[in-house]
């Protein structure tokens, strides 16, 4: 630290014993103080002479007025800076911390990062399977039961929703209590694949059993080293399926043209999980990111909008499995196959059969799920019929805490029916701007 | 061989450190604690991360709201200064106070930010605006909350934190170190890596600054942002 500088009070020989002195002036100082001078007042105003020396150095200066009036406003602003009051950090600034890491760990972290260095100074990397979590904190076991449990989402939304239902929402496609079983899954590939367009896309690839024996899953999956890879190699050939929904960064992801395309079907829907709807939503309603406002014209949470969600849960439901497979090949690609041990076949079980969530569990982890809940919230979000512009609003949903942000095929539209709207019928006394086509999206946010 | 981070070596380094600053930006206790949940942390013991972190967000959110005079860009820097800190964490030898290097690593989020900031600024005058981050102009616009966002309702408080906002980065930076953080002459030097001798001169250089600032702003001619 001895290194001398021009401005070095030390380097230039400062030591608060000077009286007033030559130098040169620099903003807002009076002129003539030397840098002795200069370390000689800020002590003063530091407060580090004891009263007799303070007496002595103001004595001193008296005959230069301007510097004791310097010295009492340097003083009054220090105390005045002291005082500004402390704002409160923002409400889930952790979970918007812990999505960031969450999200970092699945897309395998930014190259040099020093995450995967980080923790092995812990415990979360390890040669032996993850048998702490850090309550609150991050592990790869954690990592990956809330990517199962985020899976699982998928399939939450369906029952969930299916009770919605019984409110006089649309009639549901597959019956309640059914969804996970067989006679259920083949309503639903069904029912898909009576979707009006382009269906072969979306048959949803075959989910996993969560109680199938590891054995069992080992034999189906192939030879594979590690005790965990029949879960793993199981959701390998999941992901050789025709894919369904199209991840961030994904080299299957889906084109922009295509998302145009499927934007003007109105069979577009955009999946985002993030560390706070709230936060992430009030983001999007405000568009104070140039790069939402540059695309979002409109955004709109209506009853009429939440009630199509029933369509949309149902259509986002068979995803699980490919949202599965693709933290799997994420953390495949980490080479750890120490990781492995917690996606083994004993860890991943169906823990609430009545609702059909499929939730990677054990017991010392179950904490996590009554201690988590999960949020959900539907906008109808009016975008430029370009598919730049839906480009740039999924980039700034990832940007803006979307720990995932994919970009969803539905099997038939879901904002047809668009809610009336005053300013559409006044549009031309709406700025230019905004006379430029849209296309309305539903975006559905989760959080794990 | 390296130490690894919270050895018993090092948290005497720490405690020994600790003891030889005062006064220092925070209670020997209260370091005490931090390096204490590192070890935890490095432990794996449950819930340690979140501790740390809890006990320092608001100090972190705070020094960034006040640099760079955004509350939600203060808010991205947070998010981003704590997950460096999560991702380096085992970088931390126990050799500074972890405070210390916590507004190391913030100052650094922060600076860099400002830097691209004004780089952007200054180059893009022939570009079509780019959609990587607020603008300057934005960061203005939505620069600290007036009395109707419930936060400043003092005008003198008005006063220095325009006054604040007027000086270069530098100059506000050492301010809210010493007077916001209240870090010792040692730890500045750290944060902002000059030696001692720098931190004192700029300090003073700093507050003759701020003090033509606040009397321009008093009299009724606001001060230009240079950022």
């Amino acid at each position: 630290m001895g290194q001398a500088g021009g401005d070095n009070f030390d380097a230039r020989g400062g030591k608060p014993i000077g009286g007033p002195g030559r130098g040169s002036r620099a903003q807002g100082l009076p002129a003539g103080l030397s840098a002795a001078d200069e370390a000689e007042l800020l002590s003063l105003v530091e407060g580090e002479f004891g009263p007799e020396l303070e007496r002595r150095v103001l004595v001193r200066w008296q005959g230069r007025p301007e510097v004791i009036r310097l010295i009492e406003g340097m003083i009054r602003d220090r105390r005045r800076i002291s005082g500004l009051p402390e704002i409160p950090a923002p409400t889930g600034l952790l979970d918007h911390v812990e999505s960031l890491l969450e999200r970092e760990a699945l897309i395998g972290g930014e190259p040099g990062s020093e995450f995967s260095t980080a923790f092995e100074h812990g415990t979360l990397v390890s040669s032996r399977p993850p048998t702490v979590d850090i309550g609150g904190g991050w592990s790869f076991a954690r990592v990956l039961r809330i990517t199962g449990v985020a899976a699982g989402l998928a399939l939450a939304a369906g029952a969930t929703f299916l009770v919605m239902r019984g409110g006089g929402l649309p009639a549901p496609r597959v019956k309640p209590g059914l969804e996970n079983t067989e006679a259920a899954k083949s309503d639903n590939r069904v029912a898909i694949n009576q979707a009006p367009r382009d269906s072969t896309a979306l048959v949803p690839p075959p989910a996993p059993s969560p109680t199938v024996p590891e054995s069992s899953q080992r034999d189906a999956a192939g030879s594979q080293p590690a005790p965990g890879d029949a879960t793993l190699a199981a959701m390998s050939k999941r992901e050789e399926s025709p894919a369904l929904t199209m991840a961030a960064g994904d080299e299957t992801a889906m084109s922009t043209e295509r998302a145009l395309e499927l934007a003007r079907e109105g069979r577009l829907m955009i999946r985002v999980v993030t560390g706070s709807v709230d936060q992430t939503l009030a983001k999007v309603r405000a568009g104070n990111d140039r790069r939402l406002a540059d695309v979002v014209t409109g955004v709109h949470t209506s009853p009429r909008d939440v009630e199509r969600i029933a369509f949309v849960a149902e259509s986002i439901r068979p995803l699980a499995g490919r949202f599965d497979a693709h933290a799997a090949r994420s953390f495949e690609s980490r080479g750890g196959a120490e990781v492995v041990h917690a996606m083994s076949a004993q860890d991943v079980i169906s823990r609430d059969r009545q609702a059909q969530v499929l939730e990677l569990v054990r017991p010392e982890f179950s904490s996590l799920s009554s201690r988590r809940q999960t949020a959900r919230a539907v906008a109808r979000v009016d975008l430029e019929a370009d598919g730049r512009a839906i480009e740039s609003f999924q980039k700034a949903l990832a940007a803006k805490g979307g720990v995932v942000v994919e970009l969803v095929e539905l099997p038939e539209p879901v904002t047809g029916e668009e809610t009336f709207d005053p300013d559409d019928v006044l549009w031309w006394t709406q700025p230019p701007s905004t006379w430029a086509p849209k296309v309305a999206v539903p975006v559905v946010f989760e959080v794990p | 061989m390296p130490e690894r981070p919270g050895s018993a070596s090092n948290r005497r380094n720490a405690a020994a450190h600790a003891a030889t600053n005062v006064p220092s930006g925070k209670p020997p206790d209260e370091e005490v604690q931090d390096q204490t949940l590192v070890d935890a942390i490095t432990r794996g013991e449950q819930g340690a991360w979140r501790l740390l972190l809890g006990r320092h967000q608001t100090n972190i959110y705070n020094l960034c709201v006040r640099l760079v005079g955004n509350r939600e860009l203060a808010e991205d820097l947070a998010q981003d200064t704590l997950v460096k800190l999560v991702q380096n964490i085992g970088r931390f030898d126990g050799r500074a106070k972890f405070s210390t290097w916590l507004y190391r690593i913030t100052m650094n989020v922060c600076l860099s930010r400002l830097r691209a900031e004004k780089v952007r600024k200054h180059s893009s005058l022939d570009d079509q605006p780019r959609d990587d981050g607020p603008t300057a102009a934005a960061m203005l616009q939505g620069r600290e909350p007036t009395s109707g966002q419930g936060v400043l309702t003092d005008e003198r408080q008005q006063h220095i934190l325009a006054a604040l906002e007027s000086l270069d980065t530098e100059q506000r930076s050492i301010l809210l170190l010493r007077d916001t953080r209240d870090l010792d002459y040692d730890q500045i030097a750290e944060v902002l890596e000059v030696p001692v001798g720098t931190v004192k001169s700029r300090l003073f250089r700093a507050r003759a600054a701020l003090r033509e600032a606040l009397e321009r702003i008093e009299s009724g001619e606001m001060p230009e942002v240079e950022d």
